[in-house]
């Protein structure tokens, strides 16, 4: 006697996937759309303090940091931001944080810098980054807007498809092409300008 | 090529990608807005592939962490 099919029918499996999809789908949109609503800062306000600090501090990167988080802290609280990493104004004219555990090397897309955390949710996070030796690598690809606000020195980025403008005319790449040697002898550099083989018999 | 000196911002839009450089000295500011926990994986990949710096990693994650529970904690997602 045969044992009976107790599997469930495919149709059903598709069934219940088409429905977990149509449950999960509207969710996740109605999120997408919600999700500024959890934010605290927004782009164009943190220009404008990072504008401000640096024409306070146009020559102290520790001092223009400060000014932002201690700002910050104002306005949003301590329970969302963090304290400054230049408390005072020995650590403001040394340019040395005291509190050396919450700075963390961060290695990611091949770049290295220092890290400071200055807020961190689950729809935000604020940071200070960099390094004095410099660093290169690749973004990411993100589920997030990033603002990066340049503190000290500059930044350059390129897309995939860019590349250097010519630095000469094109024609001049003509003269490396003509003393390349001839494939056909390792030792007898090619001629500048080719004459024909000698062993080709001419008429006339 | 694309030149961000002291006092610009460089916006990076959600899912674009780019090859950057910090030059000598660079410090910023960063803000990012939109679904932290899936920028997580990328800054705590190279630690397992590369680094292996697990008191880093754990500093990193403890701090982050700290902040994330604080924050949900007021009602801050």
């Amino acid at each position: 006697m045969p044992a009976p099919n107790t599997s469930t029918p495919f149709l059903l499996h598709i069934a219940y996937l088409i429905g977990v999809i149509a449950i999960i789908y509207p969710a996740w949109q109605a999120l997408e759309t919600y999700k500024s609503n959890f934010y605290i800062f927004n782009p164009e306000d943190m220009n404008t303090l990072f504008q401000e600090a640096l024409t306070k501090y146009p020559n102290s990167t520790a001092g223009t940091i400060n000014h932002i988080v201690t700002s910050l802290r104002a306005t949003h609280g301590p329970r969302h931001i963090t304290t400054s990493p230049f408390p005072d104004e020995v650590s403001i004219q040394s340019g040395i944080s005291p509190y050396e555990t919450e700075w963390v090397f961060n290695n990611a897309g091949g770049a290295m810098g220092s890290m400071y955390l200055i807020h961190a949710s689950i729809t935000e996070y604020l940071i200070i980054f960099g390094t004095p030796l410099g660093t290169e690598g690749h973004t990411g690809r993100h589920t997030a807007d990033d603002y990066f606000h340049i503190l000290e020195v500059s930044q350059a980025a390129i897309q995939s498809i860019q590349f250097p403008k010519p630095v000469r005319p094109h024609s001049s790449c003509s003269l490396v092409l003509q003393t390349l040697p001839s494939p056909s002898s390792d030792l007898i550099p090619a001629p500048i300008y080719p004459t024909p083989p000698s062993n080709i018999p001419t008429t006339g | 090529m694309e030149r961000y000196p002291k006092g610009t911002v460089h916006h990076l839009r959600r899912g674009d990608v780019k090859q950057y450089k910090m030059h000598k000295g660079c410090f910023a500011l960063e803000l990012a807005q939109g679904w932290i926990p899936g920028m997580l994986p990328f800054g705590f990949a190279d630690s397992f592939s590369s680094t292996l710096d697990l008191y880093t990693l754990w500093r990193t994650v403890w701090i982050t962490g700290r902040e994330m529970v604080r924050n949900l904690m007021v009602g801050k997602v």
